[in-house]
């Protein structure tokens, strides 16, 4: 062998080695910085799938489900769950203008998420409502209180309808999700909302 | 008889008076919202040093489950606060402070613990992977230097 192919045979031997050394030093310069900054918000039903959410729900039932949030901001987040409800011509949560309801919260859930992580949270609810008649036919459902993980929501003020078309009286439950500010040291609507319809005409 | 009457009469509208109009609501009140503010404090204070622990590169998730559970005790002294549950409002929201005691020193040992694995791992795996390209780069020279020097003194 002479000194030529020995020449080729030392490049391709360096080369390799001194790429192999420079892989760590690599593998933290080519990282591409993460781009999409977001939070995941969904439902899942007591079997952690989404076949069996409630709908037709009775009085003082007791149902279930998840709610879970996915952080990929890049950095540990303070969030509060706004627990609402509402009936059907009650303010909602708007995607296409980025608002939440102008409804109060019923009740505020704190939840602490790393970046990268998720949370996910056990709800148990039931409703306790009455139906009103007129002239023997039910013309209303009047809400008294919501049990919500074991804690008493006050539902004095709402009330649903018959709708005619769907042939029910529905209320949806529907979670919002706000955010931590700390640069203004409030919470911020954080664009994302997650809910249940439920069907209280039995 | 009605003068008999009236020192007693006057007594009985002070002691409702009292009782509609008494301190201890408004104290338990009063109580309560600070006690509700100071656990705000602290989680945010407590939330502010997992953060800055989480940016150095700590493993901060028992200290996340922590500041769940006293986010979750928060949010049941706000609503005992909102339903005038006022004696509940205050128990929840001082084991809320207190499920956070040692919170911030325990996230300051993880930040320091961070650093310094980041400062080795830097020293190491970058600082070390370039110093060893160049003496592989070194050697290969030296290498090649000493095969040329070997055919030349063999063609003399």
């Amino acid at each position: 062998m002479n000194l030529k192919e020995y020449k080729v045979l030392l490049l391709v031997f360096t080369s390799v080695s001194a790429l192999f050394a420079a892989s760590p030093a690599l593998q933290r310069l080519l990282v591409y910085p993460q781009t999409d900054f977001f939070t995941e918000m969904w439902l899942l039903d007591p079997n952690h799938m989404t076949e069996n959410f409630p709908f037709n729900i009775t009085r003082n039932g007791k149902y279930s489900i998840f709610l879970g949030i996915g952080n990929h901001l890049g950095s540990c987040s303070y969030y509060s769950i706004q627990v609402k409800f509402r009936n059907q011509s009650q303010s909602a949560a708007d995607s296409f203008n980025r608002k939440g309801s102008s409804l109060p919260p019923l009740h505020s859930i704190s939840a602490f998420v790393a970046d990268k992580e998720e949370l996910e949270i056990l709800i148990s609810f039931s409703f306790n409502y009455v139906q009103d008649s007129h002239n023997e036919t039910l013309s209303q459902v009047r809400f008294l209180y919501m049990t919500f993980n074991d804690s008493v929501l006050n539902l004095n003020d709402y009330a649903a309808v018959w709708d005619a078309e769907k042939s029910g009286f529905f209320g949806n439950l529907f979670f919002e999700l706000w955010i931590y500010n700390g640069t203004v040291g409030v919470f911020q609507y954080h664009e994302r909302f997650t809910g249940l319809w439920l069907n209280m005409t039995s | 008889m009605w003068r008999n009457k009236k020192p007693i009469l006057l007594v009985i509208i002070l002691l409702i008076f009292l009782t509609i109009f008494a301190t201890p609501v408004w104290a338990g009140e009063k109580d309560a919202a600070t006690a509700i503010s100071s656990a705000k404090n602290e989680i945010l204070n407590c939330y502010t040093a997992a953060k800055e622990a989480e940016v150095a590169g700590a493993n901060i998730k028992v200290l996340v489950s922590n500041l769940n559970e006293a986010g979750s005790l928060l949010s049941q002294a706000e609503l005992a606060y909102a339903t005038n549950d006022f004696d509940a409002a205050v128990k929840f929201a001082v084991r809320s402070q207190d499920y956070l005691n040692g919170f911030i020193a325990e996230a300051n040992t993880l930040q320091e613990t961070a650093i310094q694995h980041r400062n080795q791992d830097f020293l190491i795996n970058f600082v070390g992977s370039i110093v060893g390209t160049f003496a592989v780069i070194l050697v290969g020279f030296a290498v090649w230097f000493f095969l040329k020097k070997n055919e030349m003194s063999r063609q003399k």
